[in-house]
């Protein structure tokens, strides 16, 4: 046969082989969609949290002036300063540095008392760039009528600035001033677009920038620049900012969970794919003996992986899409709590994650038919005690040795893997036990679930994988909350919060003397860096009095000691996660300043990624590092009443009652930051959940429509639908409680892992274990009602098919 | 004892309503073994539903020992189902459970703690000793057809339905089996009705009628 003869044989043996397919699937539609389903939700899950990632890291190096080159480095002030002298930006200019571009940032109030963030830049080349892109057509409209006092506001922020009737609240600007012309946009972000000019007249900046952005420039120019910025600002690279280093473990953690829920969806599609296979083995059988060829066959089943693949990948690509557009606003506001992200994110398209999502499909799918292969099957025992092997290894050794990220997430694998393994081992055990009954229904439900429970143990396992999964998630959120709360009843003791930003030493020593008030401490701080990671110290007042609501690890107060000898305090995360030990020297650097003391012991904090220092009042004064005051912390009297205090501090002592917090509303706030960091992770959780619940509910009805045949036969012998109703629901609650039973174990050791591993390697935070008893008792509850109807359903479809005959 | 006294069945079909029975009458006498003969689709395996209360009549009535099957509510028609034997075509045997226990099992659905007295002999005259731990997918279709029949008999039944049981089997297989079956039913004084294509394998009974559009010839 010639080789044209024999491609057009292929051809076509291929097409009839794949239009078999099709009517397989065609005849069969649920089997489809479970298939789909499950690859499709596990690539959208991770494709949502990649896509997410890769906008928040690329919005926060999007040039805040609108450069349309990417902003390599950045002017930034000197550490503890708030602006750099617009002088930096014409020494700049006159040195030839065009690409540099000045930012002028900060907040102005409307009349009615909010506040509204603003941004100016320079609008020529704003205009410019807008007009130089057609993808924002609705900010395109006002680049043809733009006014030099306009103010671009970005619509979520509207009820600020913009009344009910539709009318511009006035800005609160010195008397006399120009108030500027509100437009409502899309897009724009948190900040408030206006032009530099505007931004200075509105902030009363007197020519001081907040940054300067740079583009691309020579070495030439970069020494040139070193000698402008000398002692005025400073120099920092755009990749090395603070963003990139802190939110890496907030978006590694969430990037493990969205894989877990990859591995979850991929045994889903996993049950599928053998119920698919088996179910076409006869048809596969067929054809061969028509005459088909296995190449032929081969073929056709590599084309149809690949536009699985594909299609999954584009439908996954596609729910990313909206999953990544619904969390989106959940994940800003953690952004912007935990890591000062100041851009809104907005998620677009990206082709990219398509071709993620189909090579992951790809490779689950290679795997998941490679794994069925006879060879493959042949070595299962070997591969099996192989697994086992590293499995139990490299989870003792990580065990003991875990330091980084990546390996804390792989003890959780390990973990993981270990339960895949042994999981099916216990079915199989549990199914042999030598039990015995006289009863025949008993009987026929022994030998039938032991008949059925291989076909089941891939749903069991992925049930037990997600719902470990699940539960430790549970205990991790349950626990951060737990120890949270703890924390924040002694970390925020005082009575009142009275914010302001210089320290006014009289009124700190008339609230001092007053008979209701027990305590006045300070909170000031500077920041810096300790060998290059971001850091603040801080000082709460002189005396040790001033710190005794910090809760040391050691568990003892803090003392005189503490202070003594260039002694000073450092978090918690400046020992796990940065490496800091007791007794060592760090250097504070904060521009050319230097601060060095010795750490005496390390306090509990959370929810702070960098280090944080705490030394006495005096010694932070006598530093010579630039200084932000926060405010003042107020202890009151036992007898004393806190709204009598606040009216004083108003009445008497002058303070703005908008300053004023008393201690259950800065609980509250926080409360709400670390609720907030923790939603994206509860929604996924759930997501998860849901998957495996999918999972469970699917495989329970293709156990069922396998068993109605069974189930008619019963009947036919007497068997009365409600005995069928009994033995199926027993049959299924026995399932799901032996699920359970391996289940918990699992969420237990995975949440123990993510406490005492994850949690510290990544945040630097000690959670102490506290399990949501709740929450678990509602998730088997759940799973159980799952189970019921599952059974209940079949029972259903056979009583309808005895009446419909 | 059965008596079917102006049995009407009809089934939708694509909107239609298709008579299947139509005033049927039967009787047969107690112990007496009946071949029901008849072309396809003349509502052999129906009447035979009717009478094993799988399905329900339209109008009519069906005596089966003095039980009225058109008057009993679904849990009466399990009770009653597993007081009769069923033979199948397709075995109906139940694919988990060994030969034993298929065997015992409708016996021990009506009597859970009486022993088997029967069971030896049974399996011994049916030739199945040596299969008792066998699963049924592990049998051949002639040995399939004898555990059901084994079922059928253990639990000592007034009435065994059977329906088409040889139609899967060759010519000798299906004399054995039927010779089987009319030899078991009667030393056991048992109520015998069989669906059967087979003229031949009719003359095996005391009776035999024939269906026709609806009803006997």
């Amino acid at each position: 046969m010639s080789k044209h003869s024999k491609m057009a044989t292929l051809s076509n043996e291929v097409r009839l082989v794949l239009s078999s397919h099709l009517a397989f699937y065609y005849r069969h539609p649920w089997l489809l969609a479970l298939f789909i389903s499950g690859l499709s939700l596990g690539s959208a899950l991770l494709t949502a949290i990649a896509g997410l990632n890769q906008e928040a890291q690329s919005r926060f190096e999007a040039s805040a002036a609108l450069l349309t080159e990417p902003v390599t480095y950045l002017i930034k002030p000197l550490t503890g300063k708030q602006y750099i002298d617009g002088e930096v930006w014409l020494e700049l200019r006159r040195s030839g540095i065009t690409q540099a571009q000045p930012v002028l940032r900060g907040t102005v109030k409307t009349e009615q008392g909010r506040s509204l963030s603003i941004q100016g830049v320079n609008t020529l080349l704003w205009l410019k760039a807008v007009n130089a892109s057609d993808s924002q057509p609705q900010t395109q409209q006002f680049t043809e009528e733009w006014s030099f006092l306009r103010l671009l506001v970005d619509e979520q922020f509207a009820s600020r600035i913009v009344s009910d009737d539709g009318q511009s609240i006035p800005l609160s600007l010195p008397v006399g001033y120009r108030q500027p012309e509100i437009r409502l946009t899309s897009d724009i972000g948190l900040w408030a677009l206006t032009d530099l000019a505007t931004a200075d007249y509105l902030l009363g900046a007197n020519g001081q920038l907040s940054f300067i952005e740079l583009s691309a420039f020579t070495d030439k120019q970069a020494d040139q620049i070193n000698l402008i910025v000398a002692g005025k600002a400073q120099l920092v690279e755009a990749a090395n900012r603070n963003f990139t280093v802190l939110s890496e473990a907030f978006f590694f953690n969430l990037s493990a969970l969205a894989l877990l829920g990859y591995i979850v969806a991929a045994f889903l599609s996993f049950n599928a794919i053998k119920l698919t296979l088996s179910s076409r083995k006869t048809l596969l059988q067929q054809m061969h003996l028509l005459g088909c060829s296995k190449q032929g066959i081969r073929l056709a089943l590599i084309i149809e992986l690949i536009s699985v693949s594909l299609f999954t990948a584009i439908i996954g690509a596609l729910c990313g899409y909206l999953i990544a557009n619904a969390l989106v606003l959940d994940l800003n506001r953690t952004l912007v709590g935990l890591y000062q992200f100041d851009k809104t994110l907005v998620i677009v398209w990206q082709w990219s994650k398509v071709a993620l999502g189909f090579a992951l499909n790809l490779s689950a799918l290679t795997v998941i038919m490679v794994s069925q292969t006879p060879l493959v099957q042949q070595y299962r025992r070997w591969a099996f005690y192989s697994c086992l092997a590293v499995s139990l290894g490299a989870g003792i050794w990580l065990l003991n040795e875990a330091a980084t990220d990546y390996q804390a997430l792989l003890l959780c694998l390990c973990i993981l893997m270990l339960f895949v393994l042994i999981v099916p081992s216990i079915l199989r055990f549990t199914v042999t036990l030598p039990l015995t009954f006289s009863n025949p229904l008993a009987q026929w439900l022994h030998a039938d679930s032991r008949f059925h429970l291989k076909d089941l143990h891939i749903a069991i396992v992925a049930m037990v994988v997600a719902l470990g999964s699940a539960i430790s998630m549970q205990i991790m959120v349950n626990s951060f909350a737990v120890t949270l709360d703890r924390h924040l009843e002694t970390q925020l003791s005082a009575d009142i919060y009275l914010r302001t930003d210089t320290h006014n030493a009289d009124l700190r020593k008339a609230l001092s003397s007053q008979s209701d008030v027990a305590l006045v401490s300070i909170y000031q701080q500077s920041e810096g860096y300790i060998d290059s990671i971001p850091a603040t110290l801080e000082s709460y007042g002189d005396d040790n009095k001033h710190y005794q609501h910090i809760s040391l690890t050691s568990g003892g107060k803090v003392g005189t000691s503490h202070f003594a000898q260039q002694g000073c305090l450092a978090n918690e995360q400046a020992a796990i996660k940065y490496g800091l030990q007791q007794q060592n020297l760090v250097s504070f650097v904060q521009n050319d300043q230097q601060f060095n003391c010795r750490i005496s012991g390390f306090f509990y904090d959370y929810g702070n990624p960098g280090i944080r220092l705490l030394t006495r009042e005096g010694t932070h004064n006598d530093s010579h590092l630039n200084q932000v005051f926060i405010g003042y912390s107020i202890r009151l009297a036992n007898s004393s009443s806190l709204d009598r205090f606040s009216e004083r501090l108003v009445n008497e002592f002058k303070q703005d009652s908008t300053q004023i917090y008393p201690n259950e509303r800065f609980k509250r706030y926080a409360s709400i930051l670390f609720n907030d960091t923790f939603v994206v992770t509860r929604l996924l959780n759930g997501f998860i959940l849901a998957v495996a619940l999918a999972s469970l509910g699917t495989s329970l009805l293709s156990l069922s429509a396998g068993q109605l045949k069974q189930l008619s036969i019963l009947h036919n012998l007497g068997v009365s639908r409600r005995q069928l109703l009994v033995m199926k629901l027993t049959q299924t609650t026995l399932i799901i409680l032996l699920t359970i039973a391996l289940t918990l174990p699992l969420g237990l050791a995975l949440g123990i892992a993510l406490l005492k591993f994850v949690m510290p390697i990544a945040f630097g935070w000690t959670i102490h274990f506290n399990p949501d008893i709740q929450a678990l008792i509602l998730t088997c509850l759940t799973l159980l009602a799952v189970a019921a109807l599952c059974a209940y359903l079949p029972i259903r479809k056979l009583t309808r098919r005895v009446n419909a005959k | 004892m059965i008596a079917v006294n102006n049995l009407c069945f009809s089934r939708e079909d694509g909107g239609h309503s298709h008579t299947i029975l139509d005033q049927l009458n039967l009787t047969v006498p107690v112990a007496e073994q009946v071949a029901l003969l008849g072309d396809s689709g003349s509502g052999k395996t129906t009447l035979l539903h009717l009478l094993a209360g799988l399905l329900r009549a339209d109008s009519g009535s069906i005596m089966v020992n003095n039980h009225e099957l058109t008057r009993c509510d679904e849990h009466q028609l399990s009770l009653y189902r597993r007081k009769i034997g069923l033979v199948f075509q397709h075995y109906q045997l139940l694919e988990c459970l060994t030969v034993r226990q298929n065997i015992l099992f409708q016996h021990r659905l009506n009597a859970p703690a009486q022993s088997a007295d029967d069971f030896a002999h049974l399996v011994g005259t049916l030739g199945l000793e040596d299969k008792l731990s066998a699963l049924p997918h592990q049998l051949s279709g002639g040995e399939q057809q004898r555990v059901g029949i084994a079922r059928a008999l253990l639990h000592n039944p007034q009435l065994v339905l059977a329906d088409e049981p040889t139609g899967n089997l060759d010519l000798k297989r299906s004399h054995q089996v039927v010779k089987l079956l009319t030899t078991l039913c009667r030393e056991r004084n048992i109520n015998l009705i069989m669906v059967t294509h087979s003229h031949q394998l009719a003359e095996y009974f005391d009776n035999v009628k024939t269906l026709k559009d609806g009803n006997l010839e």
